[in-house]
This record gives structure tokens, sequence and C-alpha cells, in this order.
């Protein structure tokens, strides 16, 4: 087996294993989602964030929670339209 | 620099609490979590609380939940934490402490995405558990016994789903089938077509309900079932199941609660609203409990407004017909609620104290002819609403554990001028904050204080009787002593004169004594008398022209010192009088005598301790074959010698296994305590053998000589010591503690037990006698609280009058206290009135004009924005300025800043450019400021004066500003003010004030500012600390030096002028200096040529900070102040928490030190590993490696270690177990409370 297959296979059951590892074609997008999700999930891992956000936004705590948690399902919004080879053609 | 972490006071937050049978008895425990610690509560018939355990753990527990086994009778605590691991505690009743049972890893540590630990669920007959991550992960392992009945685990099964988001988890009570687990969960993996054009909210992400079983004969875990539900599902509830109910599941989501179980058609309800709560916005159940008994159960529920709700299910075999709700009562909003089973709920507050309530009734509307009682439920607009009730109706509280969560802000100061420094913070959130007093000591609650004749020279209280079998242990008289006179007091419902005693008068009392069974002894200057239940009474002379000048006594023995330096030493005889056995001449005056209590299952004591005035402190044998002979000696370095006393205490030896000594019966250790005219106080262990004294410890407590005398204290015996102030000494589960009470100065005091309170103390002040009880033992602070009535900001103090000047601010306040009707009908008043204006102008331009939609009129003027209850909405805001005597505790001035006009920032000062040294109060604001994103309609900076010798504000100016100002401090005469991310210097205008120097080099916001000459250290929101250097010649601010890290500063404090200590949200306490080169550079620079034209790396400063220490204190730090908690003591670095815990870092100051606790550190490590499987060290360097900070609350387990474990480690280190405690107390004691 070539060194590249192996690699390829390593980073494939990387990405399998630990949600969130990148790949060398990630998008933007991908990338900020996935790091929105590490952050959402830290914020009520230590419960004490959940706190401070509460005591910022006069919320109750498990209102805040909710809202980290709904959060999570997709931080950034939907990912942008992907721009064809047609529509970069016609930029250009 | 090397410093030390201490706790002070531990976290108050409780995340979570759960009840069980911890300890195997009938008796009901609450274990709760604070986060980083667990604690473990008892309560009695009375719901008073007390505290049995607390354990600090060094990890992050998120989660924990309590099994037993089928058919056991005690209760394992599961812990979910940020190990990677799972652990199984016990709770070990015998050494007090939890021993972990298991311990199964599964996941890298931290508190990740997809590594469990977040939620955990058991089978309701304890055989499996569930443990999940936030995302994906779900494992679950199966538990059993072995023959030798102990707890067994399995090896995990997985139950994972990829891209799912698990909302919530809960066990379903099958019985004895196969057990199910139910998750609410979001699948989010559809989203990476990259051609969603829907609204998310509402696009193909559905809310599910799975239950997963798991096949214990297979032994796999399979999906079973999986249904959607409400969009804003959040919480999973057990329905209990077999015989006791239908079994299923409860599912709240905003406004219902519905039931749901496999072949079972949804039964829904609707949540009742509050009157005039927002319609548009659904109602969400933060926290629930349940409770089952013999033929029922129900659900006891809280909304995020505090309303409880008890929901009660119809059924029908497993058939579900109805879900009711109805309105319970409302209680502070909890993050935790907990239905025990003997009829008490323990609600975990989010911030604020923690309650325990009663159930006076379960509110099944028996009284429906009381109007009273019951709640108007109104239908309209397709909801139920209710008006909440003022007042608790069917639950009581009973008690309150105290917290301290959140502190927004703290300071440590002397403005009342008490000598020992006051804590002043800003706590709670809300109509729930306060500006909370407090002081090192427990609190004490009086119970008479009466003026006396003249001033007393002693007090001593008769109990009825001496023997420790009797009933009625409560004492029969308080006998005060004056020059010349005694009366006599006896106890009852009043406290009156009593002459019928048989206690000379006529004189000074020297001792009152009880001896043998019932009799009393008084012992005077002239002689004793001895006084028989009968009144048959026996006088003892004293020879020749000798006074007597000491005696001390116990039940059966008497040994009384002559003037001279003579001591005679008496035994109670067979026939119940006095006999002389020995009299010695010590040829030299006698200043202290104290003779030792007698031990159990003997007759007689076999120590005298006494002491010339020059000391030393002599032990004598008081054995009849060495009678009155010298055994050991204590030296007190010729100080004088003020008072003696010997007490038995239950205390925990280092290196000594203390449970073979209590099977054993041997009651406790004896101390011999010295107080010294210099206000010092010494402690030595006595052995009760040999008589050796040895682990001498050496406290001072204040100014005045230190007087003992003995007490009662939880049934154990404890020492008061009187000097400048009143110290309390006493054995705190195993701990000997000294305490200060929070009383006046006292001269006099002795033990009082009557029939109100068994245990109370009565003293003398001055001419004044005074009887209190000591409250909450184990406390460390005593609390005054000044109630205010929004979520406090920050507070500063007046420089000149010492008025606490406090800054409230809100946003979504809370309206309870508000007519809101009125301003919404106003609000809208408003609003037709300016759109008729518009229309009108509108009509007159019509002509003119054809493009009129009313669109456009629209968007011209906002629609109202309503508020609602309990709280008014987002994006609305309320903030106050109060003005408070720290002494009257009167506010003097609420001063209401204008309607959404918000205050962030405050401080004092005076322009010198004014030249009268008059001060202002300025307040950083910002107008309709939205948090995220962050955004704000305007801004200002407001200037107020002072009116009416400070009670009084009044506004001078405001002045434009683009952003909020979060950060304001004085600088060299002007203002120097954090706008945004750009520092400005401000002056004093006629009409505003005025720009004069401005840097914009900060990347984002500026959250604090300090000034200590033309530095300024400034403190950003996420990018760390920043030094600037102002240039006065040239009017120019230069940002010099940086920091290497990103920090998300919430406060700094000034060290020195080169050094500043930090914290951050996440948690990371650390320290940066200044390279002494660059700090000379700086200074050396006069013409700032160098700094103008130098810049760093990628925008950077030219100059960066080094980095010299640095530790992880486990939850937000939200201040850090630099001062002195002891008198005359040197600095602390104190840290206060959003959990309510305060902290100290104590530099060290001799290398010695240094080296003995990083090693005592490193044995405990290796020897000692925290108890939810966290690496110590991985803990304490969370976010960035620890560096130069011993971390003092794990060395401090070391007390907790068992004897053979601390001889070990202290073999280690090369000394004695004892003397590592004597260090640990120590460096407490000296540096800390």
């Amino acid at each position: 087996m070539s060194e590249r297959e192996s690699l390829n296979s390593q980073l494939e059951h990387l990405q399998m294993r630990y949600v969130g590892t990148g790949h060398a074609d990630i998008t933007k997008h991908e990338w900020l989602t996935n790091q929105h999700r590490d952050s959402l999930s830290s914020f009520i891992g230590h419960q004490s964030f959940l706190s401070l956000f509460s005591i910022a936004e006069n919320e109750s705590v498990g209102r805040v929670k909710y809202n980290t948690l709904s959060k999570m399902i997709s931080p950034c919004g939907p990912p942008p339209k992907i721009k064809d080879t047609m529509d970069l053609e016609k930029d250009n | 620099m090397y410093l030390y972490n201490l706790t002070l006071q531990r976290p108050t937050a409780v995340y979570q609490s759960i009840c069980g049978n911890f300890s195997g008895t009938k008796q009901i425990e609450i274990v709760l979590n604070h986060g980083r610690s667990l604690e473990m509560i008892r309560y009695d018939e009375d719901g008073k609380m007390s505290s049995v355990l607390y354990s600090e753990v060094f990890g992050v527990i998120r989660s924990i939940i309590p099994f037993r086994l089928t058919s056991g009778s005690k209760d394992y605590i599961v812990v979910g934490s940020d190990s990677g691991r799972v652990v199984i505690l016990e709770y070990n009743s015998t050494k007090n402490q939890f021993d972990k049972v298991h311990q199964e890893t599964f996941g890298r540590s931290g508190c990740r995405r997809i590594v469990p630990g977040q939620y955990l669920a058991v089978d309701p007959k304890g055989r499996a558990f569930m443990i999940g991550a936030i995302e994906k992960q779900k494992l679950v392992y199966i538990l059993n016994r072995d023959s030798s009945a102990k707890l067994t685990i399995s090896s995990p099964l997985e139950a994972h789903k990829s891209s799912t988001i698990i909302f919530s988890m809960c066990g379903v009570d099958v019985g004895f089938e196969n057990p199910i687990f139910a998750t609410i969960s979001v699948d989010y993996s559809d989203d990476s077509g990259g051609n969603i054009e829907e609204d998310l909210e509402d696009n193909g992400k559905k809310k599910v309900l799975t239950f997963y079983e798991l096949d214990l004969g297979l032994n796999n875990v399979v999906r079973k079932w999986s249904d959607q539900i409400d969009d804003t599902a959040n919480i999973v509830m057990t329905v209990p199941g077999s015989n006791e109910g239908p079994g299923g599941v409860l599912v709240t989501s905003e406004d219902y609660i519905v039931y749901r179980n496999q072949d079972h058609p949804e039964i829904r309800a609707k949540i009742p609203r509050r009157y005039n709560s927002n319609p548009d916005k659904g109602l969400l159940i933060v926290s629930y409990s349940s409770h089952k008994q013999k033929n029922m159960f129900f659900f006891l529920v809280q909304s995020e407004f505090g309303d409880l709700y008890k929901i009660t299910l119809d059924f029908k075999g497993e058939m579900v017909t109805a879900v009711n709700i109805s309105y319970f009562d409302t209680i502070p909003l909890a993050n935790s609620l907990t239905v025990l089973k003997n009829g008490f709920l323990f609600a975990a507050s989010e911030f604020g104290d923690h309650s325990l309530y009663f159930f006076k009734s379960l509110g099944d509307d028996t009284e429906e002819g009381n109007n009273e009682g019951t709640i108007t439920m109104e239908e309209k607009d397709g909801f139920i609403w209710f008006k909440q009730r003022e007042e608790l109706k069917n639950l009581v509280q009973t008690s309150t554990l105290s917290s301290l969560s959140p502190i927004v802000d703290f300071k440590v100061l002397d403005i009342v001028r008490e000598e020992n420094p006051q804590l002043y913070s800003l706590c709670g959130t809300s109509k729930d904050s306060s500006l909370k007093v407090l002081r090192h000591g427990l609190s004490v609650s009086t119970i008479t204080n009466a003026k006396l004749p003249g001033v007393p020279s002693g007090i001593w209280t008769v109990p009825k009787s001496n023997s420790p079998s009797a009933q009625d242990q409560t004492d029969k008289y308080i006998v005060v002593s004056f020059v010349g006179s005694t009366s006599v007091l006896s106890v009852g419902e009043t406290i009156q004169e009593n002459h019928e005693s048989g206690i000379l008068e006529s004189t000074t009392t020297l001792l009152i004594g009880s001896m043998g069974e019932d009799s009393i002894l008084q012992v005077f200057p002239t002689g004793f008398r001895f006084i028989r239940s009968d009144m048959r009474t026996n006088e003892w002379r004293a020879p020749g022209r000798k006074t007597i000048v000491r005696a001390t006594c116990n039940q059966n023995q008497l040994v009384i010192a002559l003037s001279g330096g003579e001591v005679i030493y008496f035994e109670l005889d067979q026939s119940g009088g006095l006999t002389e056995i020995i009299k010695k001449d010590f040829r030299r005056d006698i200043a202290c005598i104290e003779i030792s209590p007698i031990p159990k299952g003997r007759s007689m004591a076999r120590f005298l301790a006494i002491s010339d005035w020059e000391g030393p402190v002599r032990l004598l044998s008081l054995d009849r074959d060495n009678c009155l002979g010298q055994i050991s000696m204590l030296d007190t370095d010729k100080v004088y010698i003020e008072s003696l006393s010997i007490v038995e205490m239950q205390v925990n030896e280092a290196g000594v296994d203390n449970f073979k000594v209590s099977s054993q019966n041997m009651g406790g250790s004896l101390f011999l305590f010295v107080g010294l005219k210099n206000g010092v106080i010494k402690r030595a262990t006595l052995d009760n053998y040999s008589g050796e004294l040895s682990d001498i410890r050496t406290r001072l407590l204040g100014r005045r000589p230190v007087k003992l005398f003995k007490i009662k204290v939880r049934g154990g015996n404890g020492i008061l010591a009187l000097s400048s102030r009143v110290w309390l000494n006493y054995a705190n589960q195993g701990k000997l503690e000294i305490v200060p009470l929070s009383v006046e100065p006292l001269e006099n005091a002795s033990n009082l037990s009557s029939d109100q309170s068994p245990e109370s103390i009565v003293a003398t002040s001055e001419d004044h006698i005074i009887i209190f009880t000591i409250d909450k033992l184990g406390d460390l602070f005593n609390q005054e609280t000044i109630k205010l009535g929004a979520t406090p900001r920050r507070f500063i103090v007046h420089p000149q009058t010492n008025y606490i000047i406090t800054l409230e601010t809100e946003t979504n306040y809370n309206t309870e206290q508000i007519d809101i009707e009125k301003i919404n009908a106003e609000r809208q008043a408003e609003y037709e009135k300016k759109k008729q204006e518009i229309q009108e102008n509108m009509d007159m331009d019509m002509d003119m004009d054809d493009n009129n939609d009313d669109a456009n009129t629209d968007g011209q003027i906002k629609k109202p924005k309503f508020i609602y209850k309990p709280k008014a909405g987002r994006g609305q805001w309320r903030s106050i300025i109060k003005i408070i005597d720290p002494i009257s505790h009167q506010v003097y001035e609420s001063y209401q800043l204008d309607e959404n006009e918000a205050g962030f920032s405050l401080c004092t000062l005076s322009f010198s450019d004014r030249g009268d040294g008059e001060i202002f109060l300025v307040v950083g604001c910002g107008n309709n400021v939205i948090l995220n994103p962050k955004s704000c309609e305007s801004a200002s900076i407001n200037l107020y004066k002072f009116t009416e010798e400070g009670k009084k504000l009044q506004l001078v100016y405001k002045t434009e500003a683009e952003e909020p100002v979060y950060a304001m401090a004085p600088f060299q005469g002007r203002l120097c003010a954090g706008v945004g991310k750009n520092i400005r210097i401000y002056d004093m205008g006629k009409k505003k004030l005025l720009r004069k120097c401005e840097t914009k080099n900060l990347p984002n916001t500026i959250v604090n500012i300090h000034s200590l000459g033309d530095r300024l250290v400034v403190g950003d929101i996420q990018e760390s600390i920043h030094f600037i250097k102002y240039k006065k010649l040239e009017n120019m601010l230069y940002v010099f030096a940086d920091d290497l890290a990103p920090r998300w500063i919430t406060s700094s404090v000034m060290l020195d002028y080169d050094t500043v200590a930090g914290a951050d949200k996440f948690g990371n306490i650390f320290i940066l200096r200044l390279p002494s080169n660059v700090s000379d550079e700086v200074e050396e620079d006069p013409t700032g040529s160098k700094l103008k034209f130098e810049s760093g790396l990628l925008n950077g400063a030219p100059h960066k900070l080094e980095h010299i220490a640095n530790i992880f204190a486990g939850d937000a730090i939200t201040t850090l102040n630099k001062t002195s908690l002891v008198v005359g003591g040197s600095d602390v670095l104190l840290y206060t928490t959003i959990s309510g815990a305060i902290g100290a870092l104590i530099p060290f100051v001799s290398r010695e030190d240094v080296d003995f606790f990083s090693s005592l550190e490193l044995q405990l490590r290796n020897e000692h590993a925290p108890l939810c499987g966290r690496d110590h060290l991985a803990y304490r360097s969370y976010y960035f490696p620890v560096k130069n900070i011993i971390d003092g609350d794990l060395c401090e387990q070391f007390i907790t270690l068992d004897p053979q474990k601390q001889r070990q480690i202290a073999e280690e280190l090369s000394r004695s177990p004892s003397e590592v405690l004597k260090k640990l107390e120590d460096i407490r004691s000296q540096k800390l409370l």
C-alpha cells in the first residue's frame, strides 16, 4: 500500500472517530460551524459559563442552556450556496 | 515569584442536587454538585440542614445521578465529569469520605462535544446506566453484583449516532424487562447538501424522542423506537412504571407537557401561564423532580419564571388518559429540584441561597370554598392564565444554605473602622440581589443583655446535677463575683437573684465549681466553702495571714494556690468531704493553675498545669507516687502568662489511626492551652499517659491578654479565648478550628445551659451581662445583607464620605414591582400619536409626493416595545445608581437612569484643572444596547456631582461617546475612559467632557484600566493586558507592551509598577511582568521617539510581557484584589468566582517553603489521585500550563488521607505527619483568616 493511501485511511479513521477533524477541502463554513459547536458544547460543560450568560441576559440558566443547545444544531446558518464552475467562469 | 493557591470560601453555587440513602441507613441525604466539588448534607426532622462532607474533586463535575441495585439498601453515585471517565462513588460513613468503587475510561479529558459525561440516566431498577455526550456518543454500562455482593460494572456498550445533538436523557421504567433509555435529540446531518433554501428554524431538523433498548440477553443496545416531538422539547422525565404507574416518559417543551410512550397516543397538556407574560414567547420548564410513594406519584416542575407546577397523570393500567398541570407555588429559580421522601423539597437556587421546604399540602384543592388560598385560573387566547401567589401556600421554608453566588464585584475594605477589614461583595441577580458585608467569624444571637451594679470579676454557672447520666443537664445558678461581693442568680423561666444557695455573698469569689454529685464549691480569698445539696456547708480557712490567690477544680479534685507560692491539693473522699492530700511550697507567686479533666472511666485526673508569672508552664503529676512532681514543661519566652486551660477534644491526629483510638473509647485528645499577656495563644497536645507536651502551635489573637474559658460546643468541649476579639476553639469534623465570634470584647465567660437553649454562653463585658448563642457553626463568615433591586454591576467607595456607590444594571428587567399596564398603555398612546402626526404630515405632502404607502409610515417610527411580566423582554434596560451608608445601611439615593439607558462602569475623581478638589461621579452608559450581536443606539459618559454632603446625586452633563464605556479610571487629575477599543483621556469642560488624547491601537473592547504614574495598564475583553505609556510633553499614548496569549479578561490588578495579575472568563489567573530592561528602556526614553516608531509583529506592541505564574481556578473569575486580610499581615491576591467561591494566592517568602510545598504537592498528586478521575496537573493546566503556583487545596487534602499514607508521605518529606499538618495550618492562619 502506498504511503499516500495509508495516510488517507488514517485521516478517514480520525474523521470517523473524532467529529470535527478537518480535511484538505474543508470549507470556511464547515470549519467555522465546527468551531462554534466545540465552543458551545464547552459552555454547556462548564456550568459557570451558563451562569455568566444567564446573568448577562437576565434569563434563567435553563433557558440559556436550551438556547445554547439549540444553537449547536446550526450555529452558523445554512452553508453558503456553492458557486459551480459555470458561475465562476461567468464571474471571470 | 511562587504562590500558594488556597480556597477561603468554598463555592456555594449548586448545579445539581440528588438524594438517596448514601450511608445505607434510613437517613435521607442530599448530595450537591458544586461544579468542582461534591458536598453531602443531612437534615433533621425540623428541616435544619447541616453539611456532613465536602470533597474537592479537581475536575469539572457535569452530572451526578444516584442508583440502587435491585433489592439493595444503599445508593451509589455515578459521576459524569470532564475526565473522560465515569466514576461510581460510595459513601463511606466510618471514614466520612467518598470511596471510588469503579472508574472506567472511555475518552479524552475535557468538556468536549463527543466525550460522554454531560448526561446520565439510570435504569429505575438499577441494572444499567447510560452516559452520554452532547453530540453523538452514548455508552451503556451494565451493573451487577458478584458473589461477594460487590458492585460490578460491565464493559461499555455503544449506542452512538453521529451528527445528533442530545438535549436530555432519562431511564424508562419498564420493571424487570430489558432496560430502556429515552433521549431527546436532533439530527443535523442533512444540512451538508448546500442547497437548502428553507428557513432553518423549521426545516428538516426534527426533534425526536428515541428509546434505546439494552438487550440483556444479547448484550447490545438497539434503537427501539423513535418519534417526532415538539421542536422546543428540552426535558424528558421518567414516569413510574410496572405496578406503580403507566411507564413511558413526560416530555416538556415550550408551553406543553406531553406524555409519550411506545404504542401509545401522545397526551398533551398546556402549561398555565402567568398574567401579563409575553404571549409570543414560549414558556419553558427548567427544572423538575418527581416523587413516588405507594399508590401515588407526582412531578414538580419549575418554569423559567420560578413558578412551580404539579403534574399528575390520570391512567388506567398502562393507558394514560390525561396529564393534569396545576400551579403549585412560586419559589426562586432553581438549577435543580429534589423532592425528598419524607415530605421535604430541596431547591438548589440558580443564584442566591438554597432552600429546604416542607410540604404543607400537596395542593389538592381540598379547600375550594376558601377563596384565600385558591388561585383564579382563566382561559383566554388559548392559554390558561393565573395570578401567581405572593406568599407560599403549599410549601414552608424550613432552612437555607447561604450562598454568595454569583459574586459580581468584591472589595476588601475597612470603611467602618473595625480594625479587621470587611469583605464587601455584590451578590445575586435581579430582584434577589444584594450587597453583602462579610466579616470573618461566627455570628451570634444575643438572648439577654443586662446592666449589672458593678464591674464583675468573674462569672460561673452551676449545673443542677453534675453526673453525666442525669436527665436534666441544665444549670441551676449563675454566680457573678464583684470586688467584695458575690451575687447568685437562679436560672429558670426568668433569671432572678437568689439568696438561698448557701454561697457566701459578702466576699469576692475566686472560683465556683460543682463537685461530687451535686455539691457546690466556692473559693474566696480567705478560704473555701463546700456546700452539699442538703445545704450542709463545710468551710476551710486559709492558714495564717495567707490568702488564696488561685484555685482550680474538677469533679473530684481541688487545688488551691496561696499567696507566697504554697499549693495545696485536696481530693473528695468517700464521705463526700474534701481532704487535704499534699502541700508544697513553690516559693514563687503562682500566676495560673489548671487541673486536667477526669478521663473517662477513672475517678481522678492525673495532671496539673501550673505557672508563675514569667513561666514556664509546668505540668505536674497528681499520682500518689509523684504527687506534685514535675513531668514536663512549656516555655513561654518570659512572656507573662494570663491563663491556662486543659481540655479534651475529639480531634483526628496526623499519622494516628483515629478509628482505632475512638473504638477504644478514649474520648479524645487532651490539649493544653496557654493564654499570654501579649495576646498570643499557645496550644500543645498533652499525652494522656506520659504527660508529654508536643506539637506546639502559636497564634496571635488580639491586643489584649488572652483569657481562656471552657464552654460546650455541639455537645463537645470548646474554649472561648477572650482578647481584643473573642475566639472560639472547637473541634469541627475532626479538625481543631479557631474562629472569631462577632461579639463585643468580653471579660469573663461561662457555659450556660437552660431549657430554652441548651448551649448558650453567659459572659460579662464591662458592667454588662450578656447571654448569647453561637449560630451556624462551621461558617467562616457572618453576613450582613443590604437588599438591592436589580442585577448589580460595580461598586465603589466615595473617597471622602466612605459611602458605598453601587451601579445596578439589568436587561430584560424584572417588572414585578412595576405597573406594566400603565406603561404599556402610555407607550401605545405615544405610538398612536406619532403615527397620527406622521399621517397628517403625509396627508399634507400628498399633493407633492404620491409615493405614500403604509409600510413607509411604519418604517419611520418604531413599533412600541411592550414590557411584560415578570420580565420586560429583550433589549429593555433599567439602571440605578445607589448611595448607601456602610454603617447604618441606609440607602440615601436611588438615582434611576433614563429609560433604556444602561450604566456599565463608574468611578469617582476630582479634576485637577478645577483646583477645588471637588469629587465627581462618572458613569459610562449605553442606550438601547443589544448584547448579541453587540450594538447600541448611542452611548454617553455621564458626569454627576454630589449634593447634600454626598448623599444625593445631580447630573452635570452627558458627553457623547460612540460605544458603551466599560472601564474608567482617574488618571493624573483627568479621566481615562475605554470607549470601545479606544483609550481616551478627558478633561472637564463647561458643557461636556473634552477629549484630550486618544489611542486606537487596542484590539477589541477595553474592560478595565489601572493607572500608576504615567503608565496605564489596560485589559481587553479578549486580548489580555496592554501596557500604555503617556507622554505628557507630546500628549500622546503609546501601547508599548502586550501579552502573547489571548485572554478574555474579566478583572485585573496591579501588583507593582511592572507586574499585573489578571483573571479571565475561563477561570485562569495569571501574573504578567514587564521585563526589567524594557521597563528601564521605556522610562529612559525622554523623547518618546523610540516608542513612536517601534512596532511589533502582526500589529502587536513592540515588547511582550513575561508570563510569571498561572493557574486554573475552576470557574469564571469575577474579581481580583490585592489586599491583606489579617492586621499587619502581608498582602495576598484574593479572587472571587461566579459560583461564590473566594480564594487566595499567597506569595511564598522563603525558598525552603516552596520546596516543601511543591514536594508535598507532588507526593499528593501521586498518592492521592483526584476523586473523579481527572489528573490534577492537567486540571490546573486546563487552558494554560500551571506555572509557579502550588495548589494548597490539594496539599490540604493531606489531612483526609489514612494515617499510613500520611506517615509515608511525611517520611518522603523527612518530617513527621504532625509537622506537615502544622505547616499547612500555619500558612493558612498567618496570611488568611
